[in-house]
């Protein structure tokens, strides 16, 4: 047997990875150490700062309205998108490159442009802020990302097999139905679950438009700024745990999804 | 209702005829008028009209980009003609779409629906009519007899070679009843034994269920073995039609009878007009042949094509050769073909293609040199190219 050999490539991988994550595993290690000024050497492990979260109830609020956000910004997403993208990868429409745009645009906002725009408009409108205002902001905010997985999927889609359904005696609402919806459904749950992904750990947009109510990037924030303190290591080490999750469901769901 | 086999005199007429005799004339399977495509910048099909008669199995032969693809296509709905009008048994169809029309359409590539099995595929049809679970369930399995695939109904498409998928694909179609089924070049993106084999399946299929087929191929020796009748199209026209015998033996233009394979094609002059044959000139070669019925005077020219099957191989005897359809020339290539050797001649500037039956080979090896001769029956003129 041969011995693999580690080249240049391999070491840059690594160290790449050790800068990228680093970080990282300091922080879920010391969310579990016991000393809590967060210095080496470690002298003992604990639970007790996941306990202190825990029975905190603002961050089990904000654990809270961070889903409630996600879960009806990824909903809203996906109903206003997923029929814009069905139109728009067929490319039969002539301004469909200007729609296109427009979707995205949102994309090369700063998200503090957005939340600040939206602080104003809601202030013009004379709309309270709360989780709805967030909402609403975290829709705006994940729009392009939903689009451009999507219509990255189905731009691929096989044009003859709509032909064959239609030849088959399928009309417009059968063939999606029965052919567009089954084999685009992994797709476009897989979308919604970026969305998820993506407000889950939403800050800027959160910030401007939340009112006195908190999702969880913000019971981070308001910790961090006071004083730093391991039970943040605590959340980070879950917001890290939930978005993981997210993503490896979403993995699954795009790449082993019929191509 | 037209079996028209090899050997079987037409039943159809070539040429449509001019006047209908009413009750007694059949419904035509289908009935294009003036059926055109054009694009921004070019035509795919003119205006033509075509007949296919019920129960006909026509096949639309021709080199990519001829149309036949296209015509198939506006047959189907699928594509939407700018002029005249497509009429299905009877019923003028033009503007229903594609899932109102009584036919169905068999792709190049077969196009199964990734997320259903062999038998759902199959289901697709009958359950957008809401057939009963009994009625699609005994048309699952009968569809699976009729092309052999009994006992694949729960297999993923993904499973199946091209040749299966293919045959699940007819099935699909079949199970609608259609009546008229469109095959797109069902067969080319197969291998030549498993074309072979489908080809022998498509053709009892047509002679069991009786449905009409339309059939798109640019293989020509499909086309001719497997049709009741053929019609041979270029640039967007049917440049001629009748079954595969008077195109075989009579092709009316130098391009059809390339195409058919036909390979010796000569540009000729008229030299003398004699009551029953033709004298022409073609170079240095005299060629005779039947006397065509148009009136024809020295001067006139004409495309001329000389049978390969008909040309006779002697060696050659080294006395030069002189007279009509007849030459001297060396052979250049040599393949077997099984029952037919195909040889490759070249004599006076030009190749010649000329096969003999396995059992009149003489084993003629490349460079020697053999006289060729043939009858006047077996030359046929063309109008000029």
């Amino acid at each position: 047997m041969r011995r693999r050999r580690i080249g240049a490539l391999e070491l840059y991988v690594g160290a790449m990875f050790i800068v990228m994550f680093f970080p990282l595993v300091v922080l879920v290690l010391f969310s579990f150490v016991k000393s809590g000024d967060m210095r080496f050497p470690i002298t003992g492990f604990t639970l007790s700062w996941y306990r202190e979260v825990f029975s905190d109830s603002s961050v089990l609020d904000g654990i809270l309205n961070s889903l409630e956000v996600g879960i009806f910004a990824g909903l809203i997403v996906t109903c206003i998108v997923t029929p814009a993208v069905l139109l728009l990868s067929r490319g039969r429409l002539r301004w469909a490159g200007g729609v296109a745009a427009v979707l995205i645009a949102p994309a090369a906002l700063p998200g503090i442009v957005i939340g600040v725009s939206l602080l104003n408009l809601f202030g013009d409108l004379r709309m309270t802020l709360s989780l709805v205002t967030v909402t609403v902001g975290h829709v705006i905010y994940c729009i392009p990302f939903f689009y451009l997985i999507l219509n990255a999927r189905l731009k691929n889609f096989d044009r003859h097999l709509e032909e064959a359904a239609m030849d088959l005696g399928a009309g417009p609402w059968q063939r999606f139905r029965r052919l567009v919806l089954p084999l685009t459904a992994p797709a476009i749950l897989g979308a919604t679950m970026v969305v998820l992904a993506l407000s889950w750990d939403e800050f800027q947009i959160t910030f401007f438009t939340i009112g006195d109510r908190s999702t969880l990037p913000l019971v981070i924030w308001s910790r961090a700024r006071r004083v730093i303190d391991p039970s943040v290591n605590a959340i980070g080490t879950l917001m890290i745990a939930g978005s993981l999750l997210i993503v490896l469901l979403t993995r699954r769901l795009i790449v082993e999804s019929y191509s | 209702m037209s079996q028209v086999g090899t050997g079987a005199p037409p039943s159809l007429p070539v040429a449509q005829p001019s006047t209908r005799t009413g009750a007694t004339t059949p419904v035509a399977a289908v009935e294009l008028r003036g059926l055109e495509k054009r694009f921004a910048t070019q035509v795919a099909v003119y205006p033509l009209d075509l007949t296919v008669a019920a129960g006909e199995f026509l096949t639309l032969l021709g080199p990519s980009g001829c149309g036949k693809t296209t015509l198939l296509r506006m047959i189907a709905g699928l594509e939407v003609p700018s002029g005249g009008r497509v009429h299905v048994f009877g019923q003028d169809i033009t503007d229903r779409p594609p899932n109102k029309r009584p036919l169905n359409l068999v792709f190049q590539r077969a196009t199964l629906f990734p997320h259903l099995n062999v038998a759902d595929n199959i289901a697709f049809g009958p359950k957008l009519r809401r057939a009963s679970r009994e009625e699609v369930s005994q048309k699952q399995e009968a569809m699976l007899e009729l092309v052999d695939l009994a006992g694949y109904g729960s297999r993923r498409v993904s499973e199946l070679s091209g040749g299966q998928a293919q045959r699940v694909a007819l099935a699909r179609a079949l199970v609608n009843k259609p009546r008229v089924l469109l095959l797109d070049e069902p067969l080319s993106a197969l291998d030549l034994a498993v074309r072979r084999q489908l080809q022998r399946k498509l053709k009892e299929i047509h002679r069991t269920l009786g449905t009409t087929f339309v059939y798109v191929t640019h293989d020509q020796e499909e086309a001719l073995s497997m049709s009741d009748r053929v019609a041979v199209m270029r640039g967007g026209r049917i440049q001629q039609l009748g079954t595969p015998k008077e195109i075989y033996q009579g092709p009316c233009s130098g391009f059809v009878a390339r195409f058919l394979g036909l390979g010796n094609v000569l540009d000729s002059t008229v030299i003398a007009v004699h009551p029953d044959e033709l004298e022409l000139g073609a170079g240095a070669l005299r060629v005779v042949v039947e006397r065509i019925p148009s009136p024809t005077s020295p001067g006139d020219r004409f495309s001329i094509v000389v049978r390969p099957d008909m040309i006779e191989l002697r060696p050659s005897s080294g006395a030069a050769v002189s007279g009509a359809n007849t030459l001297s020339g060396t052979v250049s290539d040599v393949r077997f073909g099984g029952s037919v050797v195909h040889y490759s001649i070249a004599g006076l500037e030009r190749d010649w293609q000329v096969s003999l039956p396995a059992g009149e080979d003489r084993n003629y090896q490349v460079g020697s040199v053999v006289d060729l001769s043939w009858p006047r029956s077996a030359g046929v003129v063309m109008a000029p190219e």
